[in-house]
């Protein structure tokens, strides 16, 4: 049955209710950012909770989807890469015990789908279907198939928040391949979304870069693990002032092209960093 | 007039709004290329109730829209709450059928809440003001305004059917 709003003239009444919330829209806007989290999860967890998780079983049926022929090329792929590689683990075990190198820090992986709100205010930000009880901690690398895609920013127990490297808060510390020169990639936001790009800072200004030298992260930052490939270096950046160079990179991953990432987060029950450096235990067996 | 224009959108119709915007935009990931159903379903009610509702109303859709903001909680139902009470107070000059006064009222009514979400969201997190509304802004409240005068005029035809 059709009814329509009703029209109501309560002047005085409807004043004080129209400025009492617009007061309590700026209440929520100057709340610090950690009380704010609490109601924006709320919202998402209760009214858009549908609508999510609507876009999650659309987004599985994507990737469940992707032409078998697709897939079957990439496991043929992976297993010549496998294969031809079968020996480089043996061997580099050999060489780590000849040169008395211990294992590097265990890092576990957790996969899941992307899902974008849409909405403004969110760009740069993708939800993930995995949260704290599938091991995934804040500031995690998540990364695709081709290199980096961003970090998680926000993780609550079956979902997380996280930016993308178009985000203005994203950083990572990187360096070249070969670990020579190092410097600080960020995003540079372009006059509209798809035109955002990449930029290294910092490099100092007798160190050059060559145009296609492949950017890793260095693990410096204590956020990303060493090595994970970022991009490639395009052209020197015309900003560039003072003692320091800074170049336009092109990122290996596009933020459009991510449906299903991988999270990367340290094994805590494996950590055992006397074990990785052999400090004190020494000290420890001749007491 | 104003009286004629009160039996023309009901509230299962705003929800309808509501429920579409956040369908296309968040369950199909349509994004920007979506309407801003949320500001047409405000501007629409805000014709028909006072400042006091159209306020509050526009804050709940801002707080709705806000869930994904991480940097600035509460830019959405600022700008919103806002334009629920402007939109309550200026209505009278949109009076009448005319379709070039309609969308000039979703025009500029979808043009404040960008104008007003830019100087809310803050510094940090806004892109320069130039960008933003050169000319995404103005498409943007052009497709509001083509939209906005057939969802009204939608709601017209819905009510008489009824």
């Amino acid at each position: 049955m059709y009814r329509p709003i009703e029209k109501r003239e309560r002047s005085g009444q409807s004043k004080f209710f129209a400025l009492s919330s617009v007061f309590f829209s700026l209440v929520l806007l100057y709340l610090p950012t950690e009380l704010q989290e609490t109601p924006a999860y709320l919202i998402r967890s209760t009214v858009l909770k549908p609508f999510i998780l609507a876009q999650e079983y659309l987004v599985q049926r994507r990737v469940h989807s992707i032409d078998v022929e697709t897939l079957q090329a990439r496991v043929d792929s992976l297993l010549v890469a496998i294969a031809s590689q079968a020996t480089l683990k043996e061997e580099n075990i050999r060489i780590k015990e000849l040169l008395g190198i211990t294992e590097k820090m265990p890092y576990g992986y957790t996969s899941s789908n992307i899902i974008r709100p849409g909405t403004p205010g969110s760009e740069g930000l993708f939800l993930l279907d995995v949260g704290s009880r599938q091991g995934v901690s804040v500031n995690a690398p998540v990364v695709l198939g081709a290199g980096l895609l961003g970090m998680v920013q926000d993780v609550q127990k079956s979902s997380a928040v996280g930016i993308d490297w178009t985000h203005f808060q994203f950083r990572a510390s990187a360096m070249t391949s070969d670990g020579s020169i190092y410097g600080l990639v960020r995003s540079d936001p372009g006059g509209f979304r798809e035109a955002d790009r990449l930029l290294i800072d910092g490099i100092p200004f007798h160190q050059q870069l060559n145009a296609g030298t492949v950017l890793v992260t260095s693990g410096l930052g204590g956020v990303y693990p060493r090595g994970i490939p970022i991009g490639e270096v395009s052209t020197e950046a015309e900003s560039s002032l003072g003692w320091r160079r800074s170049y336009w990179v092109t990122p290996f991953v596009t933020p459009g092209e991510a449906v299903h990432v991988v999270i990367i987060s340290p094994v805590e029950n494996e950590l055992n960093y006397k074990t990785i450096w052999n400090f004190g235990v020494d000290t420890v067996e001749s007491n | 007039m104003q009286g004629e224009a009160s039996s023309r959108v009901s509230w299962t119709f705003i929800l309808f709004l509501v429920v579409l915007h956040l369908f296309l935009r968040l369950t199909l990931g349509y994004g920007q290329s979506a309407p801003d159903l949320f500001a047409v379903a405000l501007l629409l009610a805000a014709r028909e109730v006072n400042i006091g509702t159209g306020s509050f109303l526009g804050l709940l859709l801002g707080i709705l829209e806000d869930g994904f903001s991480v940097m600035s909680f509460g830019a959405h139902a600022f700008s919103f709450s806002v334009l629920g009470l402007v939109s309550g107070r200026i209505r009278n000059i949109f009076v009448g059928d005319s379709a070039v006064f309609m969308a000039a009222y979703f025009f500029l009514g979808k043009f404040l809440r960008d104008l007003l979400y830019w100087l809310a969201v803050g510094e940090v997190a806004r892109d320069p003001f130039i960008s933003i509304f050169l000319p995404d802004a103005l498409v943007a409240a052009t497709y509001v305004g083509l939209v906005g005068v057939s969802v009204s005029m939608l709601s017209e035809m819905t009510s008489r059917r009824v």
